[in-house]
């Protein structure tokens, strides 16, 4: 009995140990403190609730297009950790080091993404929620179902770069390049879907708008609210479960995208 | 998980709490200080506050204008409530938010309030009184009488403590204050941001604390990495 215990005990413990050690690399003193200061400040000044319905709750959360200082603290961290930490791993040689652990790829992969994805939204929710919790309890409870689709629909742009960032690193084996495709994804986000709603508003492409709504669903969800800088003749406007909808499909395909980076590594044989 | 790996844990929750502790300090620390974007004689104002529902204040010495709310059309542009004759011993009660229409209420010590209340602002639209102060419901169905939005809907129960702003001017230099235009995005009342900091400041320092210590004791840890002896120069 004891001989079968000993085994899971001690692959417990390099779990651990290789998640403590994928901590320390990510989060080095002052990082993860510097971060905490700007995602606390970031939600302190920027994020406001004007009224108290749930479009205002909404707002609080995602900010008018859900390019915030808050998800930009996050896409940063995301970038660092997933792009620079884990690329270089396999730039250097590092990973080599990781994988003599008795740990399958898999876990040695979700060990890095626990501490290079888990801990930064970890950070962001604490932030988000305790900022409104204390400034406004009684505002939170009333409005919690629709803090969380904010959340949600927050989240979804750094989900989908941290994805498309992993698949970047396990083709390139590099940190320079995925940092490099990690920036301009954000970037095409935060400029290329308002140029895109844009001309599909203006231009009567309504199909093109579903799309921006797919790729960014705060669009849509501010469409559905109407207090967006969304204009324009024949606008789509969703209804709240077609707005839920582009939400659940915008998170399945980055966890999707995140399945097939995982599945990649974990069926590799080469580091 | 080890002993060093428990006091390093221990140490960075302690510097990760003085972090958010600083973040919640600096920016209550700007939302009592900041004046930016203010449309008229900044010089003459005294004070910027911001306070809790059921706040009373004690006035500072001399006339005082008294930010009343906001315009309802345009929720960044806030309207002044004169008080031409108020009493040296003003207080200002700041009621529950959690209800429709304006609801600051200048009234003299005593709790009685001041009738030569006038509120204006851009569109010289609202005329308060005690009356309308104590009727808020009717002060809310005149707005929408006279076309504008209901005021309630800026005004997010138990979300915006009521800011007040109390100059030193007279009646005539308060004109200068038709409105005053800001960001209303700073959400956190500065006694209660710097009550947070204080706590998570503490516990934090406490726990960082606790974590060196705890690291100094670990033992052998310190044989494991010796610094190589310096070649002579």
């Amino acid at each position: 009995m004891s001989t079968q215990g000993a085994p899971k005990k001690g692959k417990n413990s390099a779990f651990t140990e290789l998640l403590s050690i994928f901590l320390y690399l990510d989060h080095r003193l002052p990082v993860l403190e510097a971060s905490a200061f700007l995602l606390f400040s970031g939600v302190l000044l920027f994020s406001s609730v004007s009224n108290g319905d749930a479009s205002s709750a909404f707002s609080y959360m995602a900010g008018p297009s859900g390019l915030s200082l808050t998800s930009l603290i996050l896409v940063v961290l995301i970038l660092k950790n997933l792009a620079s930490g884990w690329g270089n791993d396999f730039e250097k040689g590092t990973m080599q080091t990781f994988l003599t652990y008795p740990l399958s790829r898999g876990k040695v992969l979700l060990a890095r993404l626990i501490s290079s994805l888990l801990v930064p939204l970890g950070l962001l929710t604490l932030a988000q929620f305790s900022v409104v919790f204390l400034i406004a309890p009684g505002f939170a409870e009333a409005q919690f179902g629709s803090l969380m689709l904010g959340f949600l629909t927050l989240l979804t742009t750094p989900l989908l770069i941290a994805a498309v960032v992993l698949l970047a690193v396990l083709w390139a084996k590099s940190g320079g390049v995925p940092f490099a495709i990690g920036l301009v994804a954000y970037f095409m986000m935060l400029i290329f879907t308002a140029f895109l709603l844009s001309i599909g508003y203006n231009g009567g492409y309504p199909n093109l708008v579903w799309a921006v709504f797919f790729l960014n669903p705060v669009y849509a969800f501010s469409s559905y609210f109407g207090n967006s800088g969304v204009y324009g003749y024949n606008t789509p406007v969703p209804t709240y479960a077609q707005a839920v909808g582009l939400l659940a499909a915008n998170l399945i395909l980055s966890l999707a995208l995140l399945a097939v980076g995982a599945l990649l590594f974990a069926k590799r044989t080469e580091a | 998980m080890d002993r060093s790996s428990r006091a390093t844990l221990v140490l960075r929750v302690g510097t990760l709490l003085v972090a958010i502790g600083l973040a919640f300090g600096l920016v209550s620390y700007m939302s009592g200080l900041t004046v930016s974007g203010y449309h008229g004689d900044a010089s003459q104002c005294i004070v910027f506050f911001f306070y809790e529902c059921g706040d009373v204040v004690e006035a500072p010495a001399g006339t005082y204008t008294v930010l009343a709310g906001w315009n309802p059309a345009s929720p960044q542009q806030m309207y002044f409530l004169n008080m031409t004759s108020a009493p040296v011993d003003a207080k200002v009660y700041i009621l529950n938010t959690n209800e429709t229409a304006f609801n600051v209420w200048v009234a003299n010590k005593s709790g009685l309030p001041l009738t030569n209340l006038s509120f204006y602002g851009p569109q010289e639209l609202v005329w308060f009184s005690d009356y309308m102060a104590s009727h808020r419901q009717e002060v809310a169905n005149q707005y929408s009488v006279s076309g504008i939005n209901t005021v309630a809907r800026h005004f997010v129960p138990d979300v915006e403590p009521l800011m007040i702003v109390l100059t030193n001017g007279n009646a005539q230099s308060s004109l200068n204050f038709t409105y005053y235009e800001t960001n209303l995005s700073v959400t956190i009342n500065p006694s209660l941001g710097f009550r947070a900091t204080g706590y998570l400041a503490v516990s934090g320092g406490v726990l960082a604390g606790l974590g060196l210590v705890l690291k100094r004791r670990v033992p052998g840890k310190r044989d494991l990495s010796p610094t190589p002896p310096r070649a002579p120069s």
